[in-house]
């Protein structure tokens, strides 16, 4: 009586899957070695250790574009390494897991600060005799709260051990807390959210960032961005979404559209793991395919791309393992589009285009509810992901997961309504 | 707390509400709680579902477990039975064995401790 589709789920070797999630850590490390020399590879991540991580800080801008690019592949390897170790299968969800932390390691999370998160979980597995295998893709979503850690140090003393000490144990307590509060905040928005730890997170650097500020913290919200690498990013991605494809491709027994319908047919509300619904090289199609649709919007709305942007693209190529596709998503995408022509916004601004990129969080809803009610919820997401920052000061990474839980617990039961009188 | 305990009660939740929205008109729930593993046996009686319906089950119930999905996700079971909380409770159990005859369906789950 074991489960009959394992056979067909277990088509490519874990082995496999993690060497092709290892192609784009290993080649941002080569790549930084031809743009950059060690030196100043190693003075680059020293300056992006000791600035804020705050939101937005594009570690290309601080460091250069060789240190941010070996902060991303170390970052990403470590805990590709980590899961390999804990002998966690790669479904979709580590998947998404290890994409977000290569996207945001362009601007928030750092070889340095992001620690203290896992040293939490793994001290909550331990408390909670679990093992650490089934806690830790919650820490590396709450990474999110990685910059916390500077936040708290620097509001205590700018220059003190101590400070800093405070800084890294308030992380730790955040990864503790966090696996339990992410799991309960799933219920406010049902699954319409897919950045789920965004949301919880967002509540968590709402309480710390309001502690901090009545005893008297100035937040300074940051807006670093680089304006320097457009190219190399547009030529850089899309080859690595086109080598997904192709690996799709292959894996797929040669055929590009095998399977594809199933993803297509899926809502992508929370659970939906694409890898065992439709296969691993079905799911590396749907990735390269929505990074590619990423990259188009990008170029349509004559953004430049900038370490929040390449976290962007990322992280919807990472979450096309587990609930995003061209269906769920673009009617997200046209949302916030058009309400970046009608609001006070400039369409081609980092801000707008990482709210549509990063928006597509609320793609669910537009599987769920169909296309016009993605749009609504992508016209609305622009509104709130412009306004939540300040009530958390940016040490929520993922702030536009914030504002996505906020208007999938908002909208959902309203559609719910007209659904029913339909 | 290690919720163990809610776990069991939301995938028996989950199938009952399979169940009842195929209009069964008795449903039998049993449990045994395992030294090693809990064994769960639902079986409804006259239900109305399709056969796509039935294969669909059959197909997310076979979700591999998948403990790191089951930590972060388990309080969506429970409410209804869309594909994406029938997998759900594929990612929470072991083993599955699913049967559908003149219109009775039994589901035999096991969750390993």
């Amino acid at each position: 009586m074991t489960k009959e589709n394992l056979a067909d789920y277990r088509q490519v070797s874990e082995r496999t899957k993690f060497l092709i999630l290892s192609i784009f850590p290993i080649s941002s490390l080569i790549l930084a070695f031809f743009v950059s020399d060690f030196s100043s590879i190693a003075n680059g991540i020293y300056k992006i250790i000791i600035q804020p991580d705050v939101l937005l800080t594009d570690y290309i801008k601080v460091g250069g574009l060789g240190a941010a690019l070996v902060n991303s592949s170390l970052l990403t390897l470590i805990n590709l390494f980590f899961l390999w170790k804990l002998k966690v299968p790669l479904t979709g969800l580590p998947i998404s897991a290890i994409f977000i932390v290569a996207g945001f390691a362009f601007f928030g999370k750092n070889i340095f600060n992001v620690w203290p998160i896992y040293i939490g979980g793994f001290l909550y597995s331990k408390y909670e005799k679990k093992p650490y295998n089934s806690v830790i893709i919650i820490s590396m979503f709450g990474t999110a709260l990685a910059p916390m850690v500077f936040e708290v140090a620097y509001a205590l003393s700018p220059s003190s051990f101590s400070g800093l000490l405070v800084g890294i144990l308030a992380g730790v307590v955040a990864g503790f807390f966090l696996p339990p509060i992410a799991a309960h905040i799933l219920r406010a928005h049902d699954g319409y959210n897919l950045y789920n730890v965004g949301f919880a997170a967002g509540f968590i650097g709402t309480v710390v960032m309001s502690f901090m500020k009545s005893y008297g913290f100035e937040n300074k919200t940051r807006m670093i961005l680089s304006t320097e690498y457009d190219l190399f990013f547009k030529i850089l991605l899309s080859l690595f979404f086109v080598i997904l494809i192709i690996i799709g491709y292959i894996l797929n027994d040669k055929n590009l559209f095998k399977g594809y319908s199933k993803i297509l047919k899926m809502t992508g509300r929370l659970v939906a793991d694409f890898t065992y619904t439709a296969g691993f090289g079905t799911t590396l199609i749907n990735m390269g395919i929505m990074g590619l649709i990423g990259l188009i919007y990008v170029i349509l709305s004559k953004g430049i791309i900038n370490g929040p942007i390449v976290g962007g693209l990322l992280t919807i190529v990472g979450f096309s393992a587990f609930g995003k596709h061209p269906k769920n998503s673009i009617p997200i995408m046209i949302g916030v589009f058009i309400a970046g022509l009608l609001k006070v916004w400039d369409t081609s601004s980092t801000t707008v285009i990482i709210a549509a990129l990063f928006g597509t969080s609320l793609a669910p809803i537009a599987g769920e509810y169909g296309p016009i009610a993605g749009i609504i919820a992508g016209f609305l997401h622009l509104s709130v992901s412009m306004n939540v920052g300040v009530i958390h000061g940016g040490i929520n990474l993922y702030n536009n997961g914030f504002s996505a839980g906020i208007i999938a617990t908002l909208l959902v039961p309203i559609l719910d309504v007209f659904r029913r009188e339909k | 707390m290690n919720f163990e305990i809610k776990k069991v009660t939301k995938i028996l939740s989950e199938m009952i509400s399979f169940a009842l929205l195929g209009n069964a008109e008795k449903i039998d729930v049993s449990v045994e709680n395992n030294e090693d593993m809990y064994k769960l046996l639902i079986t409804a009686k006259n239900i109305k579902r399709s056969d796509e319906s039935i294969e669909n089950l059959k197909e997310l119930l076979n979700s591999p477990r998948q403990k790191a999905a089951e930590e972060y996700y388990w309080e969506l079971a429970g409410d209804s039975d869309t594909g994406s909380e029938l997998a759900l409770v594929g990612m929470m159990t072991d083993e599955v064995n699913v049967e559908y005859k003149n219109n009775n369906l039994t589901i035999e789950l096991h969750r390993y401790k």
